[in-house]
């Protein structure tokens, strides 16, 4: 190597340094205002603590929901969700759920309340509500289903 | 080795689309310089510019690892043009047009992207003056011509004189350009959230950010004087135009007096378009002018249209976020341009900045005053000039209270559209049929 190019090289990496220390935190989620702190992954779910307490008759509720239980209790949730006020949703047709759906989904009950160009909206049981990868749509196909919810 | 130094060479390119300013000047140099001591130029070359765009679009964490590869290799394409046609040492011409068509063409679509040490330039207001006769096309071409002069010192007195002919035309352009209109009292408030994106992403399922986004828009907006214009970024409010609490606010404030520009999701013939609702203080009911062109993958859900354009009070035009990246957008029939930006969307990296800096470049190519609605910043004023006038900090909620706005300017670059690029085709084909000239040493030489 010669002495110019060494000295390029050094030019170079120190543009590089600079570039690195500028854009460290760019990935990083920072809090949006005193008391709303950002999101952490947990357990694959992105979400604030507060957040982990979401629960599906909480969520869903459209009329007075104090009684009912959190999650339907049977494998037919039609009885809860006439419970809570979505009586008009009715178990889905095809593999793909539309959202928003109450689905059964590894041996729990989860809501996906939205599906967008880079994530899933959800609520799941025992861990609340947050956001997915989209990536994880796929593994939602072939679930039973039940929409649309409101 | 050298394909490690090609690697290298990305850096300074990437930092000067971070910082923007002079370094933009040099930012080439070290490719050029290796052009000239390797054999296979154009490889070093794709190494260098597919480097460059991929370290500067990763961190936009919501584009995916699509976006920024698909970039990255057209950068890579026109960095090896370049390297490839400095390594032939016909002088600069060559290169040089090579630099700015292989720019022009990153500008025509949605699938590629201007990033550009010439746009870069804008972030210093009077080193991009030359836009306003020559556009970003010759900004680009000022670049290479420094950098070029630089590692071929035996062209540093011809490139030195086109400098100060590129410097005097300026400041002529300057001197002559005829005002095309008086002050423009605007009288606008423009909100700025300062809501970061996570606040957006999970919204629908988190009540107290959903609370937090109608408090820092909807709330502020209230606190407004009834007199004034409301201008909020781009899908400030994310819901949908007819259903839900925005669609009430919105017509509250309207029947206040205020007059409104809002970024809004709207169904438009069987399709949810991203679109800028105008509605004027004096109209019933608003229009809405639908976003021409979206972002493929992050904007999916969207489907692009193309339909009358809004006019805005004063003969202003609406842009759309990315729409205002892209040149021809821009149109200098209006008397001012208004771009409506999610910038929150790609968090806090470079591209932000390297974006902001194309709504600048707007200005001074049209000669027209730009308000820049940002969610997260930066929101902002800029003149005909390309100089900011007023603005916000970024990642802070706050308003901009824009009374009075300068008015319309003739601009060389508005009145001719693109001229500099197409004059560049020219160049190649002059620069392939000279004959290189005999005193022109090489710079690897000892």
């Amino acid at each position: 190597m010669r002495p110019s190019d060494f000295t390029v090289l050094v030019l170079c990496l120190v543009c590089g340094i600079l570039f690195a220390l500028r854009n460290g935190d760019v990935r990083t989620n920072f809090s949006a205002a005193p008391g709303l702190e950002a999101p952490r992954l947990v357990d694959g779910l992105l979400q604030r603590e507060s957040m982990q307490k979401t629960i599906g008759s909480s969520f869903l509720c459209r009329t007075e929901c104090a009684s009912v239980s959190p999650w339907p209790v049977e494998s037919d949730p039609r009885s809860w969700l006439d419970e809570i006020g979505q009586a008009h949703a009715k178990q889905g047709i095809g593999d793909r759920p539309d959202a928003p759906a109450l689905i059964r989904f590894e041996g729990r009950w989860m809501i996906l309340w939205g599906e967008r160009s880079d994530r899933l909206e959800v609520v799941v049981e025992n861990q609340g509500a947050g956001v997915w990868p989209r990536e994880r749509y796929t593994s939602l196909y072939g679930l039973p289903w039940w929409g649309p919810l409101r | 080795m050298t394909y490690v130094l090609a690697f290298c060479c990305a850096f300074p390119l990437a930092l000067s689309h971070d910082l923007g300013g002079p370094l933009a000047l040099v930012a080439l140099a070290p490719l050029m310089a290796l052009s000239l001591r390797v054999e296979r130029a154009f490889s070093h070359g794709f190494i260098c510019g597919f480097a460059e765009v991929f370290l500067t679009m990763w961190g936009a964490s919501n584009y995916t690892f699509l976006i920024p590869v698909t970039l990255a290799l057209q950068a890579g394409l026109v960095r090896g043009f370049l390297a490839w046609a400095v390594a032939w040492r016909r002088g600069p011409i060559l290169p040089v047009s090579v630099l700015v068509i292989g720019q022009g063409l990153r500008t025509t679509s949605v699938l590629t992207l201007p990033l550009s040490c010439g746009h870069d330039l804008a972030a210093v207001w009077w080193l991009s003056w030359p836009a306003a006769w020559g556009g970003g096309a010759l900004l680009t071409a000022l670049c290479g011509l420094v950098a070029y002069a630089l590692v071929q010192p035996s062209w540093r007195r011809a490139v030195g004189r086109g400098i100060g002919v590129v410097i005097v035309a300026t400041m002529l352009h300057e001197a002559v350009r005829p005002s095309q209109g008086k002050e423009i009292p605007i009288n606008a408030s423009v909100i700025q959230g300062g809501v970061p994106n996570w606040v957006y992403r999970q919204a629908a399922v988190d009540p107290p950010a959903e609370a937090l986004i109608r408090d820092r828009y909807l709330t502020v907006a209230q606190n407004q004087s009834p007199e004034r214009l409301l201008i909020f970024p781009e899908t400030a409010v994310r819901e949908t135009w007819g259903e839900g609490a925005m669609t009430d606010a919105y017509r509250a404030l309207h029947a206040r007096g205020h007059g409104l520009v809002a970024g809004v999701n709207h169904h438009i013939d069987g399709a949810l378009r991203n679109t800028a609702m105008v509605w004027i203080r004096e109209a019933s009911e608003p229009v809405f002018q639908t976003k021409q062109t979206v972002v493929p993958v992050v904007e999916r859900e969207f489907e692009a249209m193309s339909a009358d354009l809004a006019q805005l009070p004063f003969g202003g035009r609406v842009q759309l976020c990315i729409e205002s990246v892209y040149p021809r957008y821009s149109k200098p029939q209006a008397t001012w341009l208004l771009v409506l930006t999610n910038d929150a969307g790609v968090g806090r990296s470079t591209p932000r900045r390297a974006f902001e800096r194309e709504s600048r470049l707007r200005a001074l190519e049209t000669g027209r005053s730009l308000i820049r609605a940002g969610q997260d910043g930066l929101s902002y004023l800029v003149s005909p000039h390309g100089r900011l006038l007023k603005s916000l900090p970024p990642y802070r909620a706050g308003v901009l209270q824009i009374d009075r706005m300068p008015g319309p300017l003739w601009s060389l670059r508005g009145a001719l559209g693109d001229w500099f690029f197409w004059v560049c085709f020219f160049g190649v084909i002059y620069a392939w049929f000279t004959r290189p000239r005999s005193h022109e040493r090489d710079a690897s030489a000892p």
